[in-house]
């Protein structure tokens, strides 16, 4: 079947599945007790451009290849995901631009509409879906990090925004949320500047500032155009959120291990890696946020690896146009990231949250790529783990093998349903993917 | 008589019953009252339809939409007609000779020119009487913008890239309206921004402080000093005047401190953190123009508050100084527009047109992100590449500094180098750190002989004829190719040491694919002309050891035997377009939009102006800031 035919197929199942199914489907979720006692976390980790399949894909009917070789150790904590789509990443009458897509798509699962700039919609990511339903239980609603190095100027993919393709997580349809990369600044959004005196009395200030700003937004819409009063209304729901943050900051108390705090970027882009996974795995800890997204590198990333021997810029060498010399580099570079990955689970898996379970037991960790093999800018079959046994729900240690041509988003929604935030629909969900269980 | 307006086709229109319905109404021309004075139609019917008939149907018609591109698929000839995105992109595939594909049979020179001169003049067609402004969305302070107003508003430098997040960029730039998204980040970095350049401006008896907050006169009252301190302050922060009620609110922050028992001066430093968090302060808002000054009920003039802070972050990537505030309160900028433009560019704050302008549009900024392969390029380093993109901003700012014609950024015939960078030329008898200027010997002329240029369009590992090609068809002609077709690979092979010989044979071999031959035909030999340059822009007479064929054949016939034929063929022939890429480049820019084809009357307007001063730079220049979009808004 080709594409536009199986998408209207596709299209046709969700019409006639979903919607009768709708209501009973947040009922079974009510009856099921998906969602385990224990808080759970959720992470997203986005790596660009695909790998090189060949080495990525098990041919042995396991869950481990040679590129997922560093996760050997932790074999009973993850598991493989085959056939799972971001359908809405394929072009679909818009042209070129998988990139842009695939990096946009990733945590929507919405077609990103095809602009420069002056009408940017793409959909709310799963991660601040989580967070709109579950954010307030915790210090941070959710966290947003990248190794990504300073953006490049210029134009971006084939005709879309840069917004689609640098930022992974989104407010609303239309506003990003920016990740960030220094890891001392991580640090500080976690825990505070180093004085807490000092930060109260920010934070106080803050609200003091924020209530009297909105005044001035509320009086400036009065003397704009219409068209204009919709960033007003951008800022004002940005001025909310910090508010909740600081009312947050005061009902939850946390120790600060002040000896942890970062002193910035690290040169090397490994240890600036390990440095962001640290963060994740303490912000998870002290239970300061149970929401994060990693984002490596933006998918087209020109990045190139001298650290590992690879001199080649990781898009161009991802349209490797089946050369082996090519698909070895590709093979080196998904290693090291699998490793650094593996050593971010291993480190979960070793961290005692407050009730004293194992973090990587209480946490669903989605790592993988937009793209499944860079040559052909493809976005079905993506190459997926799913990490950690979200409280006990979630069977490891093996292949997961959905029916072909799967939304990712039926995924996410069996991820919402454990979180506590269940949702009868996300992206362009079919329906759960209950077969994690 | 469909048979006749329809030539050529295979009898496929005859399915589509609008046309017959169309035709057959003579009453039709009523509707075409409340379109524009010149008739599409006519010229459609009798002398376009034919041509496309011939040479374009084939392939874009009757359920046949190769590259997106359908011509029947429209409702009507209205509906037709409105679909400016596809004569936008028929108009520049037919102009810059992309279709048809090169074994196809070509339209002739004369029909090529009434095809475009008919998409331009009916399909484009524009009031010239009354052009339309656009919509510029309010745009919040980028990083750079909002560096360079606390520098001048403060008199501090803060570490902004740090301070604040990364701003994402459309239309090539990152200073348009609608991609400057605000998050909760953004307000809360923003406030700790204000408060850090704050205590690094406010510091006890420093210069700064002294302006900011001048000491109280003996004897007056302490409220009329502060609203004094308030006003002078929200001026220049909002950019506008205050009003008395608004800075009654910001006095009762002063009041505030006093009850506390807190000196007056620190319930000031309050009152300036609010406003440095005040979407006054973080967004350029423009008043609604509710007040049409002319004649014309949609659009107004902006106000010359407007005006100056447009003015400003265009040439300054900053807020408006004293006196062009002065001048807005007293009416008189726009009376003294010209002048001020001089005085704005011949300050060193217009260095930001190099930065942040050509810096986007050359790409320049990425030049020291940039990662060449050190095993093959030992000579490579952070401090060379720092000297590669000071080289090229050298150039620009002497255009700008002595009103040179804009082609000589890609005609000069001399450039500016240190000792650093003449080794890695190998021009001889250069010492020192300082950039001076150097006479170049023919193979290189203006930026494409730059070596920042020439790196940031080659892959770390080796140079890549496809990628010169496509920054010149994009950045220097303003006609980027269109993207490959999907799913089919790029023309290159990744590998590494493939070599200069190889990889022309290569791609050449690879255009014999007719997907491929239409653009690459366009795009190669562009870059074919420039290997004698390495993946760092030295010069080489071989690669692996064989010698480069830097021969090419431009689309439209002309031969070139190597750099310096191609060079000047660029300079010479292609200098109209190049005027029309800066002039499009530098109106995204300046209104922070992105265009649309109902800017081509500005576009037009500007570069007439440059034209009719020898395209110097600086009336170029003005001639944006005197165009339709840059002075009025849209009202709502």
């Amino acid at each position: 079947m080709n594409r536009s035919a199986r998408r209207s197929f596709l299209k046709g199942l969700a019409a006639t599945l979903a919607l009768p199914a709708f209501p009973s489907l947040a009922a079974a979720a009510a009856s099921r007790p998906l969602q385990p006692a224990r808080p759970l976390r959720m992470a997203f980790i986005y790596a660009p451009n695909g790998v090189n399949l060949s080495r990525w894909l098990p041919t042995d009917g396991t869950h481990l290849s040679p590129t997922l070789e560093p996760l050997a150790p932790l074999k009973e904590h993850f598991s493989l995901l085959r056939h799972l789509n971001q359908d809405n990443a394929f072009a679909n009458g818009d042209g070129p631009g998988d990139h842009a897509r695939a990096n946009a798509t990733f945590l929507t699962g919405v077609q990103a509409r095809k602009t420069k700039g002056s009408d940017l919609r793409i959909g709310l990511s799963i991660d601040q879906a989580a967070a709109a339903k579950i954010g307030h239980l915790t210090r941070l609603p959710s966290l947003e990090l990248s190794t990504d190095p300073p953006r490049r100027s210029g134009g971006c993919d084939s005709g879309y925004s840069c917004a689609y393709q640098f930022n992974l997580s989104w407010r609303s349809e239309s506003t990003p949320v920016p990740a960030e990369r220094d890891p001392r600044l991580v640090f500080e959004k976690l825990f505070g500047g180093g004085n807490p005196e000092q930060d109260a009395q920010r934070l106080a200030r803050r609200k003091s500032v924020l209530d009297f700003v909105s005044q001035d937004a509320k009086r400036m819409a009065a003397r704009l155009d219409a068209h204009d009063r919709t960033k007003l209304d951008e800022y004002l729901t940005a001025v909310r959120d910090v508010e909740t943050r600081i009312e947050n900051a005061g009902k939850f108390r946390t120790i600060v291990p002040e000896e942890l705090r970062p002193t910035g970027i690290p040169a090397s882009y490994r240890e600036h890696i390990r440095a962001m996974y640290d963060l994740l795995v303490l912000a998870f800890q002290t239970d300061s946020t149970r929401i994060g997204t990693f984002m490596l590198a933006h998918d087209g990333s020109n990045r190139t690896f001298h650290e590992i021997g690879v001199p080649d810029a990781h898009h161009q060498l991802s349209h490797h146009r089946k050369k082996p010399e090519a698909l070895e580099n590709i093979a080196r570079i998904d290693h090291f990231y699998i490793s650094e990955l593996a050593r971010f689970l291993t480190k979960m898996h070793e961290t005692r949250g407050a009730d004293g379970h194992s973090l990587l037991d209480d946490s669903m960790i989605v790592y993988g790529s937009g793209i499944s093999d860079g040559d052909r800018h493809n976005h079905d079959d993506l190459p997926l783990l799913l990490a950690g046994h979200g409280g006990g729900t979630i069977t490891q240690g093996r292949a997961i093998t959905a029916p072909k041509d799967t939304p990712m988003c039926n995924l996410y929604l069996s991820m919402l349903d454990r979180i506590g935030a269940p949702a009868g629909r996300f992206g362009d969900s079919t329906g759960r993917l209950e077969i994690i269980a | 008589m469909l048979a006749i307006a329809c030539a050529g086709c295979a009898g496929g229109w005859h399915a589509f019953p609008w046309i017959s319905a169309r035709l057959a109404l003579p009453a039709a021309a009523e509707t075409r009252e409340a379109l524009p004075p010149p008739d599409p139609e006519t010229d459609y019917l009798a002398s376009i339809q034919p041509i496309l008939a011939r040479h374009c149907f084939d392939c874009h018609s009757e359920g046949i939409r190769k590259g997106g591109v359908e011509f029947d698929a429209h409702r009507d000839l209205d509906t037709l007609f409105a679909d400016r995105d596809l004569w936008a992109k028929v108009r520049d595939q037919i102009d810059f000779h992309l279709m048809p594909p090169p074994d196809d049979p070509q339209p002739t020179p004369e029909e090529r020119q009434a095809l475009v001169s008919w998409i331009d003049n009916r399909i484009f067609w524009v009031d010239p009487a009354n052009p339309d402004p656009g919509v510029v969305t309010m745009r919040r302070l980028n990083r750079a913008e909002y560096h360079n107003t606390i520098r001048d508003l403060l008199g501090v430098e803060i570490d902004t890239p740090t301070l604040l997040p990364p701003d994402d960029s459309g239309y090539g730039f990152d200073n348009i309206g609608d991609v400057l998204t605000v998050s909760a980040a953004h307000v809360e970095r923003y406030h700790s921004a204000a408060a850090t350049a704050l205590d690094a401006a406010l510091v006890a008896g420093s210069a700064s402080h002294t302006r900011l907050i001048p000491p109280r006169p003996h004897g007056q009252d302490v409220r009329a000093w502060a609203t004094g301190v308030l006003e002078n302050f929200a001026l220049r922060a909002f950019r506008r005047p205050p009003e008395t009620d608004e800075i009654e609110r910001y006095l009762g922050r002063v009041d505030a401190a006093i009850e506390r028992g807190e000196e007056p001066a620190l319930g000031l430093r309050d009152a300036f953190e609010v406003m440095l968090v005040s979407p006054w302060f973080l967004f350029r808002g423009e008043l609604s123009g509710k007040d049409p000054i002319d004649d014309q009920v949609d659009k107004v003039l902006i106000d010359e508050f407007a005006l100056a802070s447009r003015l400003s972050y265009f040439l300054w990537s900053s807020m408006p100084d004293d006196r062009l505030l002065g001048l807005a309160g007293r009416g008189q900028l726009r009376a003294s527009l010209d002048d001020e433009i001089a005085r704005m560019l011949a300050s060193p704050k217009a260095d930001a047109l190099v930065s942040d302008f050509a810096g986007q549009w050359l790409q320049l900024r990425d030049v020291p992100l940039l990662a060449p392969d050190l095993k093959r390029f030992p000579d490579f380093d952070a401090v060379l590449a720092t000297d590669m993109r000071r080289e090229t901003e050298e150039l620009i700012k002497l255009v700008l500094r002595e009103n040179l014609p804009v082609h000589t950024l890609i005609s000069a015939d001399f450039t500016f180098v240190n000792e650093r960078l003449a080794r890695h030329y190998g021009i001889p008898d250069v010492h020192g750190d300082g950039f001076r200027r150097v006479a170049l010997a023919p193979e290189r002329r203006g930026i494409l002989g730059h070596a920042s240029i020439l790196t940031l369009t080659s892959y770390p590992t080796r140079t890549s004829p496809v990628l010169r090609g496509k920054y010149i068809l994009e950045t220097i002609l303003d006609t980027p190719p269109p993207p490959p077709p999907q799913n089919i690979p790029p023309l290159e092979s990744a590998t590494a040491d493939a070599g200069a010989a190889s990889l022309r044979a290569e791609l050449e071999r690879h255009r014999a694919d007719p997907n491929c031959s239409a653009c690459h035909a366009l795009i190669d030999p562009l870059g074919f002309g420039l290997e004698s340059f390495d993946a760092t822009g030295r010069f080489r007479a071989s690669d692996n050891n064989l010698p480069i064929d830097t021969s090419g054949k431009l689309l439209d016939g002309t031969t070139f035997a190597g750099p310096a034929e191609l060079l000047d063929i660029l300079a010479t022939g292609y200098e109209d377009r190049f005027l029309h890429s800066i002039t499009s480049r530098m109106l995204t820019y300046a209104l922070g939009r992105g265009l649309t084809p109902l800017d081509r009357p500005a576009i037009d307007a500007v570069k007439t102006k440059a034209r009719e001063n020898d395209t110097r730079i600086i009336p170029l220049i003005r001639a944006v800031i005197h165009s339709v979009p840059f002075q009025y808004r849209r009202t709502p």
